[in-house]
């Protein structure tokens, strides 16, 4: 039986952005900082986002909507009761017999409902399914740049995959998971931002713990070294955690300033985008990846990591002109300074 | 809030898609009507997915609107590409200075707006970047 | 001429930002206003129906408590800014059929109770409604024609704001006006902007006010006077610019179809009107009613003003009263406030904004309906 895999993928990223040093000007931190992460403009939301997403996924693929059997809609940022899942389903209009779910509670989210879309196309139950990646994550006032869920890391953006068995470009190989009781970052709905453990605990404890285990369990069900891996991308939180994490998972150290400035690696130019992170990082490899190449795919979230890893197929480089090209959000940008910042991410408004 | 008037539109809110006079050619977004407005033939229509992107007729830039909009927002009336549609077009990421009549804008999905907990997306335009 | 339906009487009330009068107040003042101004006098007893125009207000009932003119055939219309023009023709077409000879023409709006008053409209949500109004207000729906208007023919703010000077100057003559301030180019360049093209003083204030008018039958008509003034005929067109024709993003097609059947049944031309009160919502509106209304060629509205054909000592004066930017635009009563002065007009009984020896005036609206999307415009016209 041929296994699933990616048959299209697309992006959706906000036009405007802000220069972490103008976040860190804003509470007079005598700091040194690079990098800048995604504004969501005050009428984009995890849905528009990832509709807009999908879209792309969709032309990417090639396929005709009405052949989607299920659209699965990640997010920590969507309504508690209520579905986008469903208004992304009839907006790129699928069958009435769609299935849908709206998955949220961590970035992990997106890899579990990826295991949840291949066990349903292998299952023959559906024929290709949706998978939206979609955050607005807003992070605490005057939090700090070293930590992860803080308002230097905290970014808005989402990303789509369909997965089927035909026209594949990136062929699903085998899945490693691994989760522990580690209680490490929450948000309740009366929380206004996301509340987290010590720093070094949770991201030890926490983030390398599990993306190591998943990952090496991974490498050793696929029995390959991780130097075979053309392309590594992990969950991104926050880029200190991924240079530690890349190190602990045996890239040599001469290697890891090449690893992260690959493709896939985006932390320094959108921020953490939650759920969205691994689809857009997926969707920045397949833009240049080749036939042949493997992909290594770790997420994180509530205490556990899901490994996938994805062997390229010929399929991608004859899709690539019907691809939505992520460069469109790199180059067109915006820069907006704090307050407005503040405002787009609606955490300060006029209306109480 | 009301949401059988939203039920009604949901094609028209969720998908760009117009409905064509087979008879004269107007396209028909977001009012779908059974009699041609420009023509009067009746039942005359063919489903039509509309261009994303569009040049502005004519526009105003408004500073005075209720609390919840950010101004000046400006305001066009927008001939979509072909298959064509001529539509009002709520401006989004455009700032009032670069509006022209002229300019060349594309279709984006972004929130209406959102009233006793619930989020209306539907679409609005913001310059053509290429 | 046509010597048909007259109009026999005319009352007034000031117009502006009356928070001491009620709907009812506003009414009662009018129509006693209207009464004492027939000149042999006329008992309330004889009138034999009525019609109201009122965007708001509904109901014959809420003409008749407040007037007392209980047990008549009483109508209440609606057709967005033409309502009262629209009360007004309704009237006169019953009258001209011989069904009623002595009618009463009431227009009311009360606009000023609430703060956010039209803009609150923009804030609209649900379905279609949605599109029909959200963000737009209403200097929103006419600037959109305004600035294609500057981009075909090279008109500008400058011939806009020149507007605004002559119908402030011809407020601050006028007797009821909501502004009574007059202005300069300059002035009105620098005001605030509302909705580009539109500034503060490019557009109409929010005003209450209310105006009755009596109409009687030829058999009838030298009982209460000896100058009746003569209704022409009337027009009354409906257009909308989601018809995607080109002509109604500079213009108002309606108001040419309305002014068109209206010339045709006074037996005119354009160029036989000596002056005319026209819907001046905003100043643009009323540099494409010179165009609409055949006062001169599509696109040349600009020049009308430029040249100063219609100052108040021009070749055609157009909005002697100071128009809606100086009354205000109390929706209902407009109209029927214009049919107003027409009448004292031809009547020579325009005090300080006479225009002098005019003959035959026209009387216009255009409005709003189903959102932006449709436009309704009336067009009566008077002669003595």
């Amino acid at each position: 039986m041929n296994m699933p895999g990616i048959v299209g993928s697309g992006v959706y990223l906000p036009y405007y952005r802000i220069k972490l040093s103008d976040i860190a000007e804003a509470w007079n931190r005598n700091i040194k900082i690079a990098g800048e992460k995604t504004v969501p403009a005050p009428d984009e939301t995890p849905l528009t986002m990832g509709r807009n997403a999908a879209d792309n996924a969709i032309s990417h693929a090639g396929i005709p909507s009405e052949d989607i059997g299920a659209v699965y809609f990640c997010s920590n940022s969507s309504m508690i009761e209520g579905s986008y899942a469903q208004d992304i389903a009839i907006a790129i209009g699928t069958k009435p017999s769609v299935t849908i779910a709206d998955l949220h509670g961590s970035p992990r989210s997106f890899t579990i409902a990826v295991q949840m879309c291949l066990d349903a196309i292998n299952s023959k139950r559906i024929e290709y399914g949706l998978v939206v990646g979609a955050d607005i994550l807003v992070g605490g006032l005057g939090t700090s740049a070293g930590d992860a869920g803080s308002e230097y890391v905290s970014a808005a953006g989402a990303g789509a995959i369909i997965l089927g068995n035909k026209e594949i470009i990136a062929e699903f190989e085998a899945i490693a998971s691994y989760m522990t009781g580690i209680k490490e970052r929450w948000r309740s709905f009366e929380d206004k931002f996301p509340r987290l453990g010590d720093g070094r605990f949770i991201r030890d404890k926490g983030y390398i713990n599990h993306v190591i285990q998943a990952g090496k369990s991974l490498l050793s069900k696929i029995n390959c070294e991780i130097s075979e891996i053309n392309h590594v991308i992990l969950q991104q939180p926050h880029a200190q955690w991924v240079r530690r994490a890349l190190g602990k998972l045996g890239i040599p150290r001469d290697q890891i300033k090449a690893r992260l400035a690959a493709p896939g690696i985006h932390i320094n130019k959108f921020g953490d985008l939650g759920a969205a992170c691994l689809p857009v990082a997926l969707t920045e490899v397949l833009e240049k990846g080749q036939p042949g190449e493997k992909i290594l795919t770790i997420s994180y979230g509530a205490g556990g990591s899901d490994a996938i890893s994805w062997n390229i197929k010929d399929p991608v480089n004859t899709k690539r002109s019907q691809a939505v090209s992520i460069e469109k959000f790199l180059k067109h940008k915006e820069y907006v300074n704090y307050t407005t910042h503040l405002k787009y991410n609606k955490v300060i408004s006029q209306f109480v | 809030m009301s949401t059988p008037p939203l039920y009604r539109d949901i094609a028209q809110n969720l998908k760009f898609e117009g409905l064509k006079c087979k008879s004269c050619g107007y396209v028909a977004y977001p009012e779908y009507h059974r009699i041609c407005l420009k023509c009067g033939a009746i039942d005359q229509w063919e489903k039509v997915k509309l261009s994303r992107t569009g040049t502005v007729h004519t526009y105003i830039v408004s500073y005075y609107l209720p609390p919840e909009f950010e101004t000046p927002l400006p305001l066009a009336i927008v001939d979509l590409d072909p298959p064509g549609g001529r539509i009002y077009a709520i401006s989004t990421e455009t700032k009032h200075e670069d509006m022209k009549v002229g300019l060349r804008v594309e279709v984006d999905f972004r929130e209406i707006y959102h009233k006793d907990g619930l989020s209306v997306p539907s679409f609005k335009f913001k310059p053509l970047r290429e | 001429m046509r010597k048909e339906v007259a109009v026999i009487g005319a009352g007034m009330i000031h117009f502006g930002e009356l928070f001491d009068k009620s709907v009812d107040n506003m009414i009662e003042e009018a129509y006693i206003n209207c009464l004492n101004s027939v000149d042999k006098g006329i008992e309330p007893k004889e009138i034999e129906a009525a019609w109201l125009g009122s965007a708001y207000e509904r109901s014959g009932a809420s003409l008749a408590v407040p007037t007392g003119l209980f047990r008549i055939p009483i109508s209440r219309n609606e057709n967005g800014c033409a309502t009262g023009s629209d009360a007004f023709r309704n009237a006169c077409y019953a009258v001209k059929a011989g069904i009623y000879k002595v009618v009463l023409v009431c227009g009311v709006e009360k606009m000023r109770d609430t703060a956010g008053g039209l803009i609150a409209k923009a804030a609209a949500k649900s379905g279609i409604e949605m599109w029909r109004y959200r963000a737009r207000t209403m200097p929103a729906f006419f600037g959109l024609r305004g600035t294609r208007h500057f981009h075909e023919f090279g008109s500008n703010r400058e011939h806009l704001a020149m507007i605004s000077v002559k119908n402030h100057h011809n407020g601050s003559l006028y007797p009821y006006a909501h502004y009574k301030f007059e202005t300069t180019v300059d002035q009105v360049l620098n005001a605030p902007i509302v909705s580009w093209p539109l500034g503060l003083y490019d557009c109409c204030p929010i005003t209450d006010g209310a105006c009755c008018v009596l109409i009687a039958h030829a058999d009838v008509a030298k009982k209460y006077t000896d100058t009746p003034v003569w209704w022409q005929g009337a027009g009354c067109g409906v257009d909308s610019w989601m018809r995607g024709l080109d002509e109604n993003l500079i213009g108002f097609p309606a108001t040419a179809i309305a002014a068109r059947e209206a010339y045709k049944m006074a037996g005119i031309t354009p160029k036989d009107i000596q002056v005319a009160e026209v819907h001046d919502c905003f100043t643009v509106t009323e540099m494409l009613d010179y165009e609409d209304l055949g006062f001169c060629k599509k696109g040349e509205g600009h020049k009308m003003i430029e040249e100063g054909v219609v100052n108040l000592d021009g070749s055609l004066p157009v909005n002697p009263s100071g128009g809606l930017i100086a009354k205000g635009h109390p929706i209902g009563a407009s109209g029927v406030a214009q049919i107003a002065e027409i009448y004292e007009q031809l009547r020579g009984t325009a005090g300080k904004v006479q225009v002098p020896d005019v003959e035959i005036g026209l009387q216009h609206n255009i409005g709003l309906g189903r959102g932006a999307t449709g436009s309704a415009s009336v067009v009566n016209i008077l002669r003595r």
